[in-house]
């Protein structure tokens, strides 16, 4: 997949200071997963590069917006192994460089002049913005159940990618409800995938790039990993284990054969759900019309390397 | 999306529109008698499009507990208090009035199976429309897990509302007036069917005190004695307002997925924050009606015990409710129970109390 430039020196006004130093420093790294999935799924519609331009940037802009927000918000001192924004820059340059990018995306959007666009992003962004307030409101609360981290996720996270898939199509002015449903129902396995990834990686667990580890645990997030590897424990065990400082600390508290086990059985949990991802790709396959059935073709692989991190 | 982290043989998945012949029989379990299919997905649930992606099993793989566990789940036996504390402490306070103990008992029995019949109907209606589907901690689970067939819950709440309309038969034998007791009785059902939609217009709260308080209380009281008093009515007030801070409790627990489906429940309507309020309100509330109850309706001091300790219980909730930080906060999970506890603490302080009273 072509890597696209998500934006030019002359996106952005030059007198600002700082600004084109922030972005430069916040783009530079990412891997574009976001803006890959959008190509995917435009490339078979036919949309123009012009138009898949404007789509991977809109994406972009406003993940890149989440994270200066999200860095702040969890006081999170590293992004992608380099100083957060938050921390080179300002908290407040960090702020307005997010609130800027999130008015770009509207600026660029209402060009282009497609409501129903304009509408479902505006809506993506409002999830995402749900999904945050309501997972700082969970840190502390050891508690928590798979399910109802499910629904912070499904906000947070699966709200990106469920306007990767749906994104290309209201723009292609494809509005069939069922196809929706369907790519929004496949956008949230995604999401799923991705973060429950993610949370594997703060326990070292297919961590092929070195990502900072028990950083959730220890800012007193409990993510889905850490949910289902504690739930069936013992209380006192679990106390402990909350207040472990290091993964060597926390195996040792909950036994290495327990962690395995538990590993295991969340892997399996996945699979199913990749298996679900695969059905429902099939029933998408049978409502696309010809011309957009590669789109099937295009996603299918992508459940497996976006849950096991293959290199 | 947790789907079962046991199971490592690949997956059969079906999905089905509403459109769909098929769709019925998959949903209430009758499409075969050798495989079960499970929903895992619901999608626009509650229009005309609703796809549901079940996963088809071979009944025998299911692992479903003992009969007794999934009658237990389906029952829900501790919240059967909410019909049965109001009858027997206002069986206890019936004092020198003579009692008709055929219609105690059989009315006792009719009311508690029908309310049991609600709750499988309500079981059963919420799986069919959808919103124990979508809701994770809706309903027993027992039909979304596999357990029993909607089929066979909806059969076994008909049976038992057959059963509890004969149990009715001694009540209206001896005073026929009752039978518009009885037909009051079957607005219990708006709770399953929702024909009036009294539950999404935010009447659920009323209703539930009324049935499970004053209408009850003074209705069995009534049939059973032929005499009922205005300290049975303020006693089905105490009752009643504990009815209504579970049903507060129940809606404030799916304030989250209530609100993103369009549902208006009075938590809804009120917002994560003033959800909290109300529950304290409710909350004292209950204190005082039963305050009043014990004050001016009976006038002996002994009852305020049942006060006192509701109002131990009703703190503990209260501190619970005030540091929510969240609508998927884990303390707000199972707030319920909390009013359950109260309603069986209520009747097991009262009835003594009211037999000491008595006999003294």
């Amino acid at each position: 997949m072509r890597r696209l430039k998500i934006y030019d020196d002359q996106d952005f006004p030059a007198y600002l200071p700082k600004l084109n130093n922030l972005y430069d420093d916040l783009f530079a790294d990412g891997k574009g997963f976001r803006s890959a999935l959008v190509q995917k799924v435009s490339k078979p519609l036919g949309l123009s590069d012009q138009l898949v331009l404007l789509l991977c940037q809109t994406i972009e802009f406003i993940h890149n917006a989440s994270l200066l927000h999200d860095d702040l918000i969890d006081r999170s001192h590293l992004r992608r192994n380099k100083p957060a924004a938050w921390t080179k820059y300002t908290p407040e340059y960090a702020v307005l460089a997010g609130d800027y990018l999130l008015a770009r995306v509207m600026v660029n959007l209402s060009s282009h002049g497609n409501v129903k666009l304009i509408q479902l992003t505006a809506q993506a962004i409002s999830d995402l913005l749900e999904g945050e307030w309501i997972q700082d409101s969970l840190v502390r609360d050891f508690d928590i159940s798979v399910e109802q981290l499910d629904r912070v996720h499904n906000l947070k996270t699966g709200s990106l990618f469920k306007w990767c898939l749906r994104g290309p199509f209201v723009a292609a002015e494809l509005y069939d409800t069922e196809i929706h449903s369907l790519l929004d129902e496949c956008g949230t396995i995604l999401g799923l995938l991705f973060q429950r990834s993610d949370d594997l990686l703060d326990f070292d667990v297919r961590n092929y790039e070195n990502k900072a580890v028990l950083g959730d645990l220890k800012s007193g997030y409990l993510n889905s990993f850490g949910v289902f590897l504690t739930r069936d424990l013992a209380p006192d065990v679990r106390q402990s284990a909350f207040r472990a400082q290091s993964l060597g600390e926390l195996k040792s508290i909950i036994t290495e054969a327990h962690f395995d086990s538990r590993l295991a059985a969340f892997d399996r949990m996945n699979v199913s759900l990749i298996e679900l991802y695969e059905h429902q790709l099939e029933r998408l396959r049978n409502l696309l019309p010809t011309q957009a059935k590669p789109i099937v073709d295009e996603l299918l692989p992508l459940s497996k390397p976006l849950y096991w991190r293959k290199k | 999306m947790t789907l079962d982290s046991n199971v490592t043989t690949p997956r059969s998945f079906k999905t089905l529109s509403r459109r769909d012949d098929e769709f019925t029989s998959y949903l209430d379990g009758s499409f075969s008698s050798a495989q079960v299919a499970l929903p895992v997905r619901s999608l626009n649930v509650g229009t005309a499009t609703e796809q549901v992606t079940f996963e088809i099993l071979e009944a025998s793989a299911v692992e479903a507990p003992s009969f007794l566990k999934v009658a237990e789940a389906l029952v829900r036996p501790t919240s059967l208090i909410f019909s049965a504390g109001p009858m027997l402490t206002v069986l206890s306070r019936a004092g020198a009035r003579e009692i008709n103990w055929l219609v105690a008992i059989a009315s006792f029995i009719g009311v508690l199976a029908f309310q049991v019949a609600t709750n499988l109907f309500n079981d059963y209606g919420d799986h069919m429309k959808g919103q124990d589907r979508v809701r994770p901690q809706g309903g027993s689970r027992a039909i979304q897990k596999g357990w029993v067939r909607a089929r066979t819950v909806k059969q076994s709440a008909l049976g038992l509302t057959g059963f509890a309309a004969l149990c009715g038969v001694p009540a209206i034998i001896h005073s026929p007036v009752l039978i518009a007791a009885g037909l009051a009785l079957l607005f219990t059902l708006e709770f399953a069917f929702q024909r009036l939609r009294l539950k999404a217009r935010g009447w659920a709260e009323g209703l539930a005190f009324l049935l499970t308080g004053p209408l009850l209380t003074t209705g069995y009281i009534y049939a059973v004695t032929g005499r009922a008093e205005l300290a049975d009515a303020t006693l089905g007030c105490a009752f009643g307002a504990i009815a209504l801070l579970y049903f507060h409790s129940a809606n404030f627990e799916n304030i989250m997925i209530d609100s993103q489906a369009g549902a208006r429940t009075w938590a809804t309507r009120a917002g994560f924050d003033a959800s909290k309020t109300f529950y304290q309100v409710v909350a004292l509330a209950c204190l005082v009606i039963s305050a009043v109850h014990v004050i001016a309706s009976e006038r002996d001091p002994r009852l305020l015990s049942a006060t006192f300790a509701q109002a131990v219980l009703l703190y503990a909730a209260s501190q619970r409710v005030a540091r929510l930080k969240s609508p998927l906060s884990s303390d707000l999970q199972g707030l319920r129970n909390s009013a359950i506890q109260l309603s069986w603490l209520t009747t097991l302080v009262m009835i003594p109390n009211y037999i000491w009273m008595s006999v003294a």
